[in-house]
């Protein structure tokens, strides 16, 4: 196991660096220079050599690139002259509120989506499964700006018991002191999240429902929510596993919609505004930490699968 | 055993419905409840909630990169500008007496010398406000001038022969020529402003003592707590300051100017974007905001929510930059008939009234006050133009050049009439508009290409027909206005031969002498013949000029209007009607 570990690990250094590198290229690739946007029409061409040379953006490629590693070594992801910030500081206020948001989202989503799903395979093509069903294209469908206004315009303007707006504190301690403002992005994030996760679990809990092992525990005189909940929904849960290992990456990388209804300023806000104004120092740190948690949710992944499934701890061993 | 199953589902969905209840039980305390915020409606009547970019530069000597309006805005909050200015024609030199911290300048020595003397004014310890704070900033813009945003070569400090401290209250400016003294004042002077150099001055020189002031600046969390910025002379000072977001503001109690502040507080929040903005509008919890132009037409939603909508007219101009230099376009754009035709097919009165519905103004010269447009909108007289001058007009074809004689040097035969403009991505009403250019410029066969791009400034920089960056044919930036003036409109920054910000390269050396004599004759004609010269000449196409902003705010908040055409806004002069 240990040694499949540092394979994986491995793996995900070499992917990272060339994550960073393809980035580099893309984001140089660029029409128009960072000076400028950075600067404003106002600078004069002094102005503009000396914010290049600062930068070192007047140096060839290779050396940005080689000097962008070293400073990575020593845990410096550069300094963004847009926000008048260290790339680690923008990113350290930032992080919290984004974690905490697509964590809450996350949570609220497995909770709902997993009963709803096994809901829908129990009764299947009864009339709960055609309402959840519905209601989950219905979710699915509906763009998450349209449905974040409708939350907004429902519950803080005609019937105004939340407030329309995030958390506005950066802290950790600030977020979590203002749970009434986590409400509405919260739900509207799940929302989605839901409709695909209920699908999920309902198609699988529909196969594994057909299986032998199934039929045998029936046969065995288990009670049925036994059978359903014990026997079943282990295996059903694969493919939230999958989806939450994918989902891993989000909650790094931030959720650009709602945070942009919500007012609140995450991961997703800032790399969309650093990407708006070329803001490379921002755009490089943000790629390298969610190129990280990709790699890692894939892994993540990897290792809950040989968790809940036996088998797949069997597969590791022989290989 | 269905049945029993269906409960347990139930419960689970229960408690997932308890979750997201729970949470919402748990506002009591929180900061951003309907009911929470310092400001919020008008339930607190000493403060007031203000939608508000958050400033991310402090120290009032701006740097490149730190030009933003919010900055200049928070600066002046604490840090009061030598001289401030009002644009309603009452005032010398529109120095505004009332907010300025020295009298106006007396003129001496056939107009080299300036002498200068300071009111009665102290720093928040206490200590006056004397000549040494201003000779403390000239010394800092003087020695670090590269790195002061506003410095121009031969502009301030360069054209001052020099500054004399005649006593703690006064001081001369002897220039190296005799400017215009409207102008000096309204262009030059306007950048002092006097530092606390008995808390600054370290004793080290100026370019080591403006070196750490840049660093404690580029510190942002510690603005609030950083001793340094601990003393002003502006009407608040900071309370909070979270960087990237809420900026609290509290009134100073021993204020010395005269405008001092009815209200104790000033909270400044940030937002995401427009949406979120509004949406916090509508739900009544801020006082002063905007209204997105995109959504104009819930102006009446929000008054009957008791906001004041408040269009708030620029000291601006707005333009269709175009590229001289492009080695494909650049002949075409040096035909003076050719930008009037193009100009013709431009309605703005139309476009003014439609598409941004009436939140803009007709630019029709240099100078924002211009009424009267040398070229109105034209369709027949543009397509005459280009007839006479050697074109086949192929109306909704390719016109193209029949006759290189009559269409100018370095116009071949077939040369077709195609530009591409690169304009701004996110303002519907910017997209609308180019839309009805483009179907105007049709009709004459002209073949408008509109490509949107997020920040149109950063790729269709200044330059040389030979660069590749210089393929660019037509730039617009004016989605919320193309240029903001200082008091004195005058064009040296963007229509002189080589200027700063005359991206397209612009140059005409007829041009060139009247934007000098505004600069240098002391004669207020010089400035009406600039501005009739540029008008006709066309060194951009002159295009509809948006507001600066669609304010809204509480209807019982007064004090607001009117709103500062050069943008800044005086928080000291608000206050909640008893």
């Amino acid at each position: 196991m240990l040694r499949y570990l540092l394979t994986r690990l491995g793996q995900a250094l070499v992917i990272v660096l060339l994550v960073t590198m393809i980035t580099f290229v893309i984001l140089h690739l660029l029409p128009g220079g960072a000076a400028r946007a950075t600067l404003g029409k106002e600078a004069t061409l002094a102005q503009l050599a000396a914010f290049d040379h600062e930068m070192g953006y007047d140096k060839p490629w290779a050396q940005q690139y080689a000097m962008y590693l070293w400073r990575l070594v020593q845990g410096d992801l550069g300094y963004s002259f847009q926000l008048n910030q260290s790339v680690t500081e923008a990113i350290g206020q930032r992080l919290p509120k984004t974690m905490v948001l697509s964590l809450l989202s996350t949570v609220l989503a497995v909770v709902v989506a997993v009963p709803l799903g096994v809901i829908q395979a129990v009764r299947r093509n009864r009339w709960p499964d055609y309402a959840i069903t519905g209601l989950s294209l219905l979710a699915y469908a509906t763009p998450i700006f349209f449905m974040g206004l409708m939350m907004i315009i429902l519950f803080a303007q005609v019937w105004p018991v939340l407030p329309p707006e995030a958390p506005q504190g950066f802290t950790l301690a600030e977020v979590l002191a203002d749970p009434a403002g986590l409400v509405l992005p919260t739900v509207t994030l799940a929302i989605v999240t839901i409709a695909v996760y209920s699908r999920y679990v309902r198609s699988s809990m529909v196969d594994n429902l057909n299986e032998n092992y199934v039929r045998t525990a029936r046969g065995k005189g288990l009670r049925e929510g036994r059978v359903v909940i014990l026997h079943t929904l282990r295996n059903g849960l694969f493919p939230v596993i999958t989806l939450l290992g994918m989902y891993l990456p989000a909650l790094f990388s931030g959720a650009l919609v709602v945070e942009s209804l919500f007012n609140y300023p995450g991961m997703g806000q800032l790399f969309w505004q650093a990407a708006l104004k070329r803001d490379f120092p921002i755009l490089f740190g943000v790629t390298l930490i969610v190129s990280m948690a990709t790699v890692l949710g894939a892994l993540v992944a990897d290792l809950l699968y040989a968790t809940v499934d036996p088998r797949v701890r069997l597969r590791a061993a022989r290989s | 055993m269905g049945t029993r199953f269906h409960r347990r589902g139930s419960y689970v969905l229960a408690g997932a419905a308890a979750l997201v209840l729970g949470l919402s039980a748990c506002s009591g305390g929180g900061s951003g409840g309907p009911t929470a915020g310092a400001g919020a409606g008008q339930k607190a009547k000493d403060s007031v909630t203000v939608a508000f970019r958050t400033p991310n530069w402090i120290l009032p000597i701006s740097a490149p990169g730190f030009t933003q309006g919010e900055n200049a805005i928070f600066g002046a909050a604490q840090y009061r500008h030598l001289y401030e200015y009002k644009l309603d024609g009452t005032a010398k030199d529109n120095i505004d007496p009332g907010r300025s911290m020295a009298e106006p300048p007396q003129v001496s020595d056939g107009g080299k010398t300036l002498t200068i003397t300071l009111k009665d004014n102290a720093w928040s310890d206490g200590k006056p406000v004397t000549t040494k704070d201003v000779k403390f900033w000239w010394d800092l813009v003087t020695a670090n001038k590269d790195k002061w945003a506003s410095y121009r070569e031969g502009g301030f400090p360069d054209n001052i022969d020099a500054f004399t401290v005649k006593d703690d209250k006064t001081f001369s400016l002897t220039t190296k020529k005799v400017y215009n003294a409207a102008w000096f004042v309204g262009n030059q002077l306007n950048r002092i402003v006097p530092l606390p150099q008995h808390v600054w001055d370290s004793g080290d020189g100026p370019v080591k003592v403006f070196d750490k002031l840049t660093a404690a600046a580029k510190d942002p969390k510690t603005y609030a707590t950083n001793p340094l910025w601990q003393v002003n002379s502006g009407p608040w000072k900071l309370e909070s300051y979270v960087p990237n977001g809420e900026v609290v503001l509290s009134a100073r109690e021993n204020y010395s100017g005269t405008d001092q502040p009815k209200l104790k507080k000033v909270v400044l929040r940030p937002f995401t974007g427009d949406d979120a903005e509004f949406n916090v509008l509508r739900a009544g919890q801020i006082d002063y905001g905007y209204l997105p132009p995109a959504n104009l037409s819930q102006q009446k939603y929000l008054e009957s929510k008791d906001y004041t909508i408040s269009p708030w007219y620029g000291w601006s101009i707005t333009y269709l930059q175009l590229n001289y230099n492009s080695p494909k376009s650049g002949p075409l754009f040096k035909q003076p008939y050719l930008r009037q035709a193009l100009q013709m097919l431009i309605d703005q009165p139309t476009i003014s009234k439609v598409i941004w519905s009436g939140m803009a103004a007709p630019t029709c010269g240099p100078v924002p006050s211009t009424k009267t447009c040398a070229y109105s909108f034209d369709p027949a007289r543009a397509k005459e133009l280009l007839e006479t001058h050697g074109w086949k007009i192929a109306p909704d074809g390719q016109t193209t050049c029949e006759n290189p004689a009559q269409c100018g040097e370095g116009i071949a035969a077939g040369t077709p009439l195609a530009f591409t403009v690169t304009s701004q991505t996110g303002f519907s009403a910017t997209t609308k508009m180019f839309a009805e250019i483009k179907s105007q410029m049709a009709k004459l066969g002209i073949d408008l290409t509109i490509k949107e791009v997020p920040d149109s400034v950063a790729v269709t920089p200044m330059c040389k027909t030979s660069e590749a960056k210089c393929a660019w044919d037509m730039s617009f930036f004016g989605s919320q206005g193309s240029w903001y003036y200082s008091a004195f409109a005058s064009g040296e920054r963007l229509f002189a031969t080589g200027a700063p910000v005359n991206l397209g390269s612009y140059s005409s050396p007829e041009a060139d002498k009247l934007i000098e004599a505004t600069q240098f004759a002391d004669d207020a004609a010089t400035l009406n013949a600039y501005n009739d010269f540029l008008a006709k000449d066309l060194p951009v196409l002159w295009m509809p000029n948006p507001v600066f902003q669609i304010s809204a705010y509480k209807s019982g908040l007064q004090g607001v209007d009117p709103q500062d055409p050069m943008n800044g806004m005086f928080f000291q002069d608000w206050s909640w009607k008893s």
